[in-house]
Order: structure tokens, then sequence, then C-alpha cells
């Protein structure tokens, strides 16, 4: 009996604990319009929203029911049709969205799951050089750098490469076993081979 | 268990007393480090900076370059420690028909095939179909008649 009520208060003492890290940010009305604007590519309702307080990094309900922030929106939709995503990316920025993190939930096996991705990497999702830039300029010392580095040279996106490279990240870091080098090779991409290759980077990783 | 009569070696070899637990125990603790020594680190310690220096000429199409680390020491059939290919497949990938000629005239085996299992002619076969600057085209296709004409080595 008494080896049970200590297994009881340590559960509960999980239960507590499991609790207190979940730091999800939620927000409120004003998030709900924001994201809706967001979604609906206007820039001046945005910024008007940014500007009244609204928290671009607060999940609220949106579609399919499931939460997600302003700022893994505009990062998850930003299409080359649509260049004035980039000036939301700004906005948000401004008014404090994180550089590192998006929150946001998505919906994997019928399981709900909370997601805190990285923005780089939502980014390179469909390659978006003055996106990156943004990211950098707001103080982001990329975590996945090299994931976000070989997905760039597997682009073809020169300018990318160049930023992440000045920005540090590791031009004989390897993902999976693929190397940038590697990746813009196999492009038969002789510039960002050449520009690679300056800054180091070898067959050899 | 001893009383089983059957002669120690052989319960050993069946790990069925304490030396052939022994035995077995030391095999399944070495396989792994063994598996790793074989796979990743043999690999990388067997490309050399002479080797790094053939794939960079071969990279550019550089004859001069590829002869001189050829001299030095670099095997013209080492193979890059990540996707396992040889300065052939650069040089060819790239369009160099002439650092091609060098490379199979100092003994690249035409034959080789990288971790993805194609030669370097079926790499450039592929490239040819993607390419579209005519240029880069009429290169890659040289690159292939050279290939087609190598003569296996045996």
């Amino acid at each position: 009996m008494r080896s049970m009520r200590l297994v009881l208060v340590a559960l509960v003492i999980a239960a507590l604990a499991i609790s207190s890290c979940d730091k999800a940010p939620y927000g409120g009305e004003k998030e709900s319009a924001l994201i809706a604007a967001t979604a609906a590519h206007d820039v001046a309702k945005v910024r008007a929203l940014l500007d009244s307080g609204a928290n671009p990094n607060r999940m609220v309900k949106f579609e399919e029911g499931l939460y997600q922030s302003p700022w893994r929106q505009v990062l998850r939709q930003l299409r080359p049709k649509h260049p004035e995503d980039a000036a939301i990316v700004k906005a948000m920025l401004q008014a404090g969205a994180d550089p590192a993190v998006a929150w946001g939930e998505g919906q994997a096996l019928s399981r709900r799951r909370l997601h805190q991705d990285e923005p780089l990497l939502i980014v390179m999702m469909n390659p978006n050089a003055d996106v990156v830039r943004l990211l950098l300029d707001a103080g982001l010392k990329p975590q996945s750098g090299v994931v976000a580095l070989v997905s760039a040279a597997d682009a073809g996106e020169a300018g990318i490469v160049r930023m992440l490279v000045e920005a540090g990240v590791n031009v004989n870091g390897a993902n999976g076993g693929r190397t940038p080098l590697l990746a813009a090779i196999e492009r038969r991409d002789a510039k960002i081979m050449a520009y690679l290759e300056a800054h180091g980077a070898r067959e050899r990783p | 268990m001893a009383s089983s009569g059957a002669p120690g070696w052989l319960l050993a070899l069946f790990g069925l007393n304490r030396a052939g637990k022994v035995l077995y125990g030391t095999l399944f603790a070495l396989a792994l480090p063994a598996f790793l020594v074989w796979t990743v680190v043999l690999p990388r310690m067997r490309f050399s900076g002479e080797d790094e220096r053939l794939f960079r000429a071969a990279r550019h199409g550089d004859v001069a370059g590829i002869e001189q680390s050829l001299q030095i020491g670099a095997g013209v059939n080492d193979r890059a420690p990540t996707d396992r290919k040889t300065a052939l497949f650069r040089a060819a990938v790239f369009g160099y028909a002439d650092a091609v000629k060098a490379l199979l005239a100092h003994g690249a085996d035409p034959e080789a095939r990288g971790a993805d299992g194609r030669t370097a002619l079926e790499v450039v076969t592929e490239a040819l179909g993607e390419e579209k600057n005519p240029e880069a085209l009429k290169a890659l296709d040289a690159v292939a008649a050279v290939l087609r004409n190598a003569e296996p080595k045996r």
C-alpha cells in the first residue's frame, strides 16, 4: 500500500512537471484576426493589427481546427506568386516574431501534434532569399544551418548558400551523409561548387 | 549442465558453458565497433589529401592538376567517402572530356559504381536528359562518347 501511494505521488509530480513544460503560447481575438489577414495576404491589415498589439507568436484555432500561429502561417504560405508575403514576414519580425521558433499544430496519422518548427527550415521548403535575409538580420543563429545549406545547394539557390555560409554555417557539415558540396556536384552547379570550395568545402567532410 | 556428458569444447561452440558465453559475448561486443571502423573510419582514412587535390582538379577539368596529384600519390580509383564515387565521375558530370581521357589513361576504371549503384556513363546519360544549355550538352556528349569507347578494366 505504501509503495502504491509513492507511485501515485510520483505520477502527480510527473504530470505537474509535464504541464508546466508546456509553455506553448496561445492567443485570442487579435491573433485570430491577424492569422486571417495573413492568410488573405493583406499587408496593410497585418500591419494595423500588429500595431494594435497582436502577437504573431501566439497560436489560435485556424484551418481544419488546428492551432496555428500567424508567424508559422506566413512562413508556410510563402510562394513566388505572393511577393507581398515577405513584407508580412518583415512586419512580424519587427513586432517581435521569434526568428528561431514558429509554433503550430499539425496532423499526422490522425494524431494532432504540436510543432516548434524552425522558421529557416519552413522557408527552405519554398526557398526565398529575401526571407532568409530577414531572418538572419533579425539575429537568427541557425540551429539546423547544415540542413538548410544542403537544401539551398540542392535547390541551386546561390544567394541563400552565400548568406548561410556568411552566417557561419559549417560548409563541411553533413545532413544524412549529404554535404553541400555533394549537392552542388549532383546539380552540376559549378558556381555554387566554386563558392563552397573557396570557403573550404572538401570531399572528405 | 556439466553432467550432460558432451565434451567441453562442443558446449563452448554452442555457447552453453561459461567459456562459450564469454566467447560469444566478446564477439557480440566487438561486432559493432568493428562494423563502424569498417564502414565509417576506414573509407575516411583511405581518402588522403592528395585524393582531395585529384578530385578538385577533376571537378574543374584541370588535366595538369590531375597528373600532378597522381604523381604525388593520389589513387586514380580512390572513392569519395560521401557517395563512393571516383574522380572519373567528377570530371564526367562537369563535361570535361579531356580530364576523363587523362584519368582513363592513368588506369581509372570506367565500370566503377558509386553508392547509388550507377556507373559514370549512366550518370552522364541521365544528365544529358536534363541539361538544357547547348554548350553543356555538347560537352556531356563528348564525355559520354569517351566513356562508351573506354575498355573495361579486367
